[in-house]
């Protein structure tokens, strides 16, 4: 039979990887739509993410309040969103897809110096804000609550995005856009103020997921391209433009990661890719991805 | 349609590519501290006579007019010191103090030895092997340098001594001021390596004994980053340890750099073991020791390991975290000595900030240039160098030191001490000194 400690091992395995899971769902999530409405690869949003942290950073040590970052970072890097939409990927989207790729690509290391410059090299973490800074009961074992936190933010953000999508009339059009833009666009649909809407919502919740990443991921240099590259397989993994599939996606991919960890550490990263690859070769448009006519 | 997929691959390889080959960010090459950027080596103006403005020990942005190539015969010209350390990326906590005492020293002796002006071209090794070994070449074969020193990372001081051995057009003398690579103290022994910090075993080893003899643990779970300094560490440990009779129940290797240790710690409280022994460096360090406390209970499972972790770099960062943690190392910033006191206050007055060991290496490593290259009359040839280093002594802020003929090694004392709150915040304080300690032990 299997003993009680070895349940109550893999179980807090398990909760590690939902939670890292659900942070990483949260990052691809904006890129997803991003990606499904504007056709744009934005290679900026770990840069996004990583401004958000920062950003979050300098408010907790301003004011001593996370939940007040939470609010602050998010408003601050839409608005970045919102500028670099209009500035600078609105005349590129006449052009080829590649081109508007290159631009966030440059984007993110314009902004990687920029902070490099404002916050310093220097490795830094936010710590978790009571009363989640200690340990908690969850079924009999002991858990950090901030990652218990985590979770259940996530799961919320998730259920808040699944209604928005289903249930809201902006969430249909935004699905219209998704799959089909002239259509949509014919149909009396402004996709222009969408495009910018998609764009800032996505900046916005990627600060916010630095901001709440902050105590279990830390702020360093590299944290951009990091995330990016594991955001990047979840939405490929989950299927383009699909939140459906950005949430599956992340959960798997952040049960992978961790269990590689546990079971074979040398290879965990390996084992992150493997999975994506698996998936790819059963259904090449991701786990809910539309096959594309 | 296949565009849809391929570009988020492409995307995704890319970035593999260059946050594996980068290990920073990618933009990190347009690093402040190099100041390596703006020289033009290769077009070192020839036979102007000009002496070099002496450096203030900072690094200048133009190449110095000064004994051009072949530097090292040209008598009266500035010597120029090829300075590597880790300014940006995980090591950056350990790397910018080495930085800054290494310059602290120069400056007090009036950035001059053996006659000669002292110039220093700084470049960042990025905390990635890959970096390192690049600067090396460039120092060596751009920038003409007659001394090199400084590295944070093992692997990257193997294969820069492997290069000076085997590639360089030139040979220099590269003077290690942190990289504990056990085997140069052995197999890789090197003519052009003399080292001025530690040995990864010189600690480890004898912590062993004392983990089981005297705090009486006999079940240990080892953890250490998986890069080299990470096995040289801890599985020395492991092997004084098991010498004495204790038991190693597990080991794990979380990958370096890592941020997120959970999957880890979960597997260590599972354990039966007593306690833990640690490594994990900079900020992998921070990460490691700030996550402890929320999956582990330290009165169950103590936290013990290489003084790296607690060291005075990553300790403001660890806060309470690390109160509790026993650790050993070559030193702390609360030794009582007279050498350490003026060293400890000279380094707050200059740069606000506390010493750690990363700082004294530094340190240290310019005064074993200094007092060598006053010994041969400014001449940095490497092997009248190594000659007047070997079997130098001196009294340290560490405390007595040697530099060791056998193994090109610096011989030291090794303590162990206690993470404890004192007046509200954690300090290291010290139970236990091993005297003159050798770097390699049988």
């Amino acid at each position: 039979m299997i003993s009680a400690a070895t349940l109550d091992f893999v179980f807090s395995q398990v909760l590690n990887g939902v939670a890292y899971g659900l942070l990483i769902f949260l990052l691809a999530a904006g890129l997803t739509l991003i990606f499904g409405m504007m056709d744009v690869v934005n290679l900026a949003h770990g840069s996004f993410y990583m401004v958000g942290a920062y950003i979050g950073l300098s408010t907790v040590r301003l004011t001593h309040n996370f939940w007040l970052a939470l609010i602050v970072a998010p408003i601050v890097v839409g608005s970045l969103g919102l500028i670099v939409e209009g500035s600078l990927l609105r005349p590129l989207y006449r052009r080829i897809q590649l081109d508007q790729v290159i631009l966030t690509f440059g984007l993110a290391y314009m902004v990687s110096d920029i902070v490099k410059w404002i916050w310093g090299a220097d490795i830094q973490s936010i710590d978790p804000p009571p009363p989640f800074d200690g340990a908690a009961k969850v079924l009999g074992t002991v858990y950090p609550s901030y990652r218990l936190f985590v979770i259940g933010v996530g799961t919320l953000i998730a259920i808040l995005l699944w209604g928005i999508q289903q249930r809201t009339r902006i969430g249909s059009v935004i699905r219209a856009g998704v799959a089909d833009k002239e259509m949509a666009s014919g149909l009396g649909v402004n996709v222009a103020a969408m495009f910018t809407g998609v764009f800032v919502f996505g900046a916005a919740l990627a600060a916010f997921s630095g901001v709440v990443a902050g105590p279990i991921l830390g702020l360093y240099q590299g944290m951009d391209s990091d995330t990016l590259i594991i955001a990047l397989i979840v939405v490929v993994v989950g299927g383009l433009g699909t939140l459906t599939g950005a949430f599956w996606g992340g959960l798997l991919i952040g049960l992978a990661d961790t269990f590689g960890k546990v079971l074979i550490p040398e290879f965990s990263l390996f084992l992150t890719f493997a999975v994506m690859a698996a998936v790819l070769l059963v259904r090449p448009s991701g786990l809910f991805g539309r096959k594309l006519a | 349609m296949k565009l849809r997929i391929l570009s988020p691959l492409g995307g995704i390889v890319c970035l593999a590519l260059a946050a594996c080959g980068g290990g920073a960010a990618p933009a990190s090459n347009a690093v402040a501290a190099a100041s390596s950027a703006a020289a033009k080596p290769s077009t070192a103006a020839p036979a102007s006579a000009k002496p070099a403005a002496a450096a203030s020990g900072s690094a200048p942005a133009k190449p110095a007019a000064s004994g051009a190539a072949g530097a090292s015969a040209a008598a009266g010209g500035p010597i120029k010191i090829g300075w590597i350390s880790s300014l940006s990326g995980a090591l950056a906590p350990a790397g910018k103090p080495m930085d800054n005492a290494f310059k602290l020293y120069l400056s007090q002796v009036g950035n001059k030895a053996g006659g000669r002006d002292i110039q220093v071209i700084t470049e960042d090794e990025a905390s990635n092997p890959k970096d390192g070994l690049d600067k090396v070449k460039k120092l060596v074969e751009q920038d003409k340098v007659d001394i090199l020193a400084g590295l944070v990372l093992t692997p990257s001081t193997y294969a820069a001594v492997d290069y000076i051995e085997k590639q360089a057009p030139r040979k220099v003398l590269l003077v290690g001021t942190n990289a504990g690579a056990n085997d140069m103290d052995t197999t890789k022994k090197s003519d052009y390596f003399v080292r001025a910090a530690f040995s990864n075993a010189q600690a480890n080893y004898p912590m062993g004994d004392y983990v089981f003899n005297t705090l009486k643990i006999k079940k240990v779970y080892d953890t250490y980053s998986d890069f080299a300094a990470g096995p040289e560490k801890v599985e020395t440990f492991a092997a004084g340890f098991k010498k004495a009779g204790g038991t190693i129940v597990g080991t794990e290797k979380p990958p370096f750099p890592s941020t997120d240790f959970a999957a880890f710690l979960t597997k260590i409280k599972a354990s039966d073991a007593e306690a833990t022994y640690n490594f994990e460096p900079g900020n992998d360090g921070v990460q490691f020791t700030k996550q402890y406390p929320q999956f582990i209970d330290r009165t169950k499972i103590k936290y013990l390991g290489a003084g790296d972790n607690v060291d005075e770099s990553n300790l403001p960062a660890e806060g309470q975290s690390a109160v509790g943690a026993i650790t050993t190392l070559h030193y702390y910033t609360t030794l009582d000595n007279p050498e350490n006191k003026k060293f400890v206050a000279d380094y707050q007055a200059k740069f606000k900030d506390s010493p750690g060991s990363f700082a004294v290496q530094g340190y240290d490593g310019a005064k074993l240039i200094v007092d060598g290259l006053n010994k041969t009359n400014g001449n940095p040839d490497p092997k009248a160098l190594m000659a007047a280093m070997l079997g130098s002594k001196w009294n340290s802020p560490r405390g007595p030191v040697s530099i060791s003929p056998e193994f090109h090694d610096i011989v030291q004392n090794i303590y162990v001490a206690e993470t404890k709150l004192v007046n509200g915040k954690p300090q290291n304080v010290v139970m236990k000194t091993f005297e003159a300690v050798q770097p390699y032990q049988k």
